[in-house]
């Protein structure tokens, strides 16, 4: 359990995630639009060009514009990390609340195989993933749903344990509710406060982690502006140009930075991360 | 006692699993590993030859069990690109990887417990508040991000380190302070809050009454008492220090088993994959088995408890 110093207080987190977070979101829906230049546009004849007024964060090896890929890049990332917590997510929780819910020998083999799954360091997991799926935006995000999978299904698990000794719950089922409803009404909703924190900090975890198989070549196909393979076209240049670096380097850095704050000022003292 | 065997059936099934899931990887996922062996101009007649000496014609029982009996003998099969045993290739490099990890977490504890007592010391303080930050905002930085931008600094700009390479000390110390900076972070965190806890117990208390010196309550009374969720932390995040090597030896060029893993990766050199992924989840296993015990022996209460 963490505890905070009172100097940096949950809302400051909270607030300062937030921003950080619409900021991100706000870059991925209209960045795009506001950036005149195309980010695909290849101009041999200008490859390394430093910023200009026209290019303030100067072209690539190609002759790209940077800072085009760089507003166009918040998109596959936000696609990506979004689109793989919430497969990750919605498969660990079904899987966790209904062996909390099971009980018995279904949920020791249902956990028996979250444990196995966790026997693996999480990034190693999506890195098997993403390799048996190949290369793509969407098989990125699914091999990423797979690094969150078995988080959510410990955590949905716990939880469901805990909740379904509630008086509610019993007095529910009583009533004659069903399992289903039981499922939906009482326990995914009561669950819900700590998930959807969880969401917000796994998804800063997962960009990361989405970004660094792209960087090893698993991610979207070769024009896509994507940070972590510009990053890794940009490693060649370490010495002529840093700035291929530094720009999709910063740009991932700020939006993990603020899901993670966000998800961490969500978190009610009470939860367990 | 009887928790210990009840652990160490756990660790056999999770065991047993990973094994499964390995022996899937290499000989069910993706295509046929005969094809994939035989090469493009192989005709028919020899993949079946080839299924035949892989024993690929045999029901899927049998082909479990003299994969997992090869791999009591640490028979992990055969490099596609090489030739040569995984195991052999694995062997190799391996030294270079605990090298690298033994470093990180060397660095990682200079940065977790200084860190962890000086927010101690004063809770509200100035170096509390600045080391929740920067724990913080390391922890958001990509670990091969931090790589590159070290390398920008120690060795493009500075020039006072190698940029890649794995030959000496030298050329591992980059790659030590990006990877354990991760971990130093987090741990600092779990320190602080671990300390910040048992500055609250009772025994605190005592010893502060008795007139102890604020110092020798610290490092005699919590921090013995603080570091063992530490230990614990440290033995989940050797997975991640395993998963982190795969994405630092590749910036760095370190030649272990992480980068390893990439190039089989990028030759669709499937029994390379799978054995070193077996590899790193066995050790992941049982270091974290191995770390739950530590913790046993080091903390009496936890024995009663379960």
């Amino acid at each position: 359990m963490m505890r905070h110093p009172a100097g940096l207080g949950k809302r400051h987190r909270l607030l300062l995630g937030g921003c950080m977070t619409s900021l991100l979101i706000a870059t991925a829906l209209v960045g795009p639009s506001i950036v005149s230049q195309d980010p695909l546009a290849i101009a041999l004849d200008q490859a390394l060009a430093p910023p200009s007024l026209a290019h303030p964060l100067g072209r690539d090896a190609l002759g790209r514009d940077l800072l085009a890929r760089t507003v166009y890049g918040a998109r596959v990332a936000l696609l990506i990390s979004f689109l793989g917590v919430i497969l990750g997510a919605s498969a660990g929780i079904m899987l966790g609340v209904w062996a909390g819910y099971a009980g018995g020998w279904r949920e020791s083999v249902a956990m028996r195989l979250v444990d196995v799954l966790l026997a693996f360091p999480g990034f190693l997991l999506a890195l098997v993933a993403a390799t048996l799926l190949g290369p793509g935006t969407i098989n990125l995000a699914v091999a990423v749903g797979f690094f969150s999978f078995p988080t959510f299904a410990r955590v949905a698990r716990a939880m469901t344990r805990s909740l379904k000794q509630e008086l509610y719950v019993t007095a529910a089922r009583s009533l004659g509710a069903s399992d289903l409803w039981i499922f939906f009404r009482h326990l995914l909703r009561n669950a819900a406060g700590p998930l959807i924190s969880l969401t917000a900090l796994r998804m800063g975890l997962s960009l990361a982690t989405a970004s660094g198989l792209s960087f090893l070549g698993l991610g979207p196909p070769a024009p896509t502006p994507d940070w972590g393979s510009m990053l890794d076209a940009g490693r060649e240049y370490l010495w002529l140009a840093p700035r291929l670096v530094l720009a999709p380097g910063a740009a991932l850095f700020f939006s993990s930075l603020g899901l993670y704050l966000l998800g961490d000022g969500l978190r009610r003292p009470e939860d367990r991360p | 006692m009887l928790s210990l065997l009840r652990n160490l059936t756990e660790v056999t099934t999770v065991l047993a699993g990973v094994v499964l899931a390995s022996f899937l990887l290499v000989y069910w996922l993706p295509g046929a590993p005969a094809e994939l062996y035989g090469g493009q101009e192989a005709s028919q007649r020899d993949i079946e030859r080839l299924r035949q000496r892989m024993g690929l014609d045999q029901p899927v029982w049998v082909q479990i069990t003299n994969y997992a009996y090869r791999l009591l003998g640490g028979d992990l099969g055969e490099s596609l690109r090489s030739g040569k045993p995984v195991s052999q290739e694995i062997a190799a490099r391996l030294p270079t990887t605990l090298r690298l990890a033994g470093l990180a977490v060397l660095v990682s504890l200079a940065i977790a417990i200084p860190a962890g007592l000086a927010s101690a010391a004063n809770p509200q303080g100035l170096a509390s508040r600045l080391v929740d930050w920067a724990s913080l905002t390391v922890l958001a930085v990509p670990v091969y991000w931090l790589g590159l931008i070290l390398i920008l600094l120690f060795a493009v700009t500075l020039r006072w380190l190698p940029p890649s390479g794995s030959e000496s000390f030298a050329h591992l110390l980059l790659p030590a302070l990006a990877l354990g900076m991760h971990t130093g972070a987090a741990s600092a965190r779990v320190l602080q809050a671990s300390l910040d806890d048992a500055m609250k117990q009772a025994y605190v208390r005592t010893a502060q009454g008795k007139g102890l010196t604020p110092s020798r309550v610290l490092w005699l009374h919590a921090l013995p008492n603080a570091l063992i969720p530490v230990v614990t932390y440290f033995g989940m995040e050797v997975g991640r220090l395993l998963g982190g090597t795969v994405l630092t030896e590749t910036v760095f060029a370190v030649n272990g088993i992480g980068r390893f893993l990439v190039t089989s990766i990028a030759f669709r050199d499937y029994p390379a994959v799978a054995g070193v992924v077996l590899f790193i989840a066995l050790a992941v296993t049982i270091t974290n088995a191995a770390a739950d015990v530590l913790c046993r022996l080091l903390d009496p209460r936890t024995r009663r408890e379960r």
